[in-house]
């Protein structure tokens, strides 16, 4: 399954506010933190490499193609 | 950057199973040693030998249950209190959720060519703390709960 581009989250606008809301009161540290966090909770709960691939590049990462990239 | 995801691994896997093959996935166990590294707690005593506290740990054989077995295979999956000789009475020290087991030469393991004792500079007595990723965080010459919770919380940037 490719990743998901189209609209996904219910009520995007009150998930936005949420997500804003939540490092509101964090330092850029603490920010920083959460935000490596947040991408290893929601990253294991994709767990399709294919789809975390893709991510990374939509994402601005510079990725290698293929498993061979792993380890 | 790898700094940041590193922490916050090792902050994960205290409480979540998902991160703590993260933890032994080998990109956090490199045999770089983090000597630098604020996450370590200083020496208060003298040590001789290389496990300084930022060093990934030296493996030894061992016994476990009557059979052989390696030190480094003991470790890992959470924090290790690693104890060589002089057992303390605690089964384990905490500091909030983060644990360390307590793993005791002579009751958990055998030490049988004395090579754990040392690698480590273990005269009986000296505790190391190991970190998830096998890397050393602290090492005193005697049992400490106290000063393991406080090196427990730095090992975790709190």
């Amino acid at each position: 399954m490719p990743l998901n581009l189209n609209p996904n989250i219910p009520d995007p606008d009150g998930f936005y506010q949420e997500l804003i809301d939540s490092q509101r009161d964090l330092s850029e540290a603490e920010a920083e933190m959460m935000n490596c966090k947040l991408v290893l909770l929601l990253a294991n709960h994709i767990g399709d490499r294919e789809v975390l691939r893709e991510a990374l590049k939509i994402a601005g990462g510079r990725v290698e193609a293929g498993e061979s990239a792993g380890r | 950057m790898s700094r940041r995801y590193r922490n916050a691994v090792l902050e994960l896997a205290g409480e979540h199973a998902f991160a703590r093959p993260l933890v032994n996935s080998g990109r956090l166990s490199t045999p770089t040693p983090y000597v630098r590294s604020s996450l370590n707690t200083p020496d208060e005593e003298p040590f001789s030998g290389r496990m300084a506290p930022g060093t990934n740990c030296a493996d030894a054989p061992i016994l476990v249950d009557g059979k052989e077995g390696w030190l480094l295979n003991l470790l890992g999956d959470g924090f290790v209190a690693l104890v060589l000789g002089a057992p303390p009475t605690v089964s384990e020290v905490a500091w909030g959720r983060v644990r360390a087991r307590m793993l005791t030469e002579g009751r958990d393991f055998v030490d049988m060519k004395g090579l754990a004792r040392e690698r480590y500079d273990g005269a009986p007595g000296a505790v190391y703390l190991i970190r998830p990723d096998q890397h050393v965080a602290a090492r005193w010459r005697a049992f400490d709960a106290a000063k393991i919770e406080r090196a427990i919380a730095r090992a975790c940037a709190a």
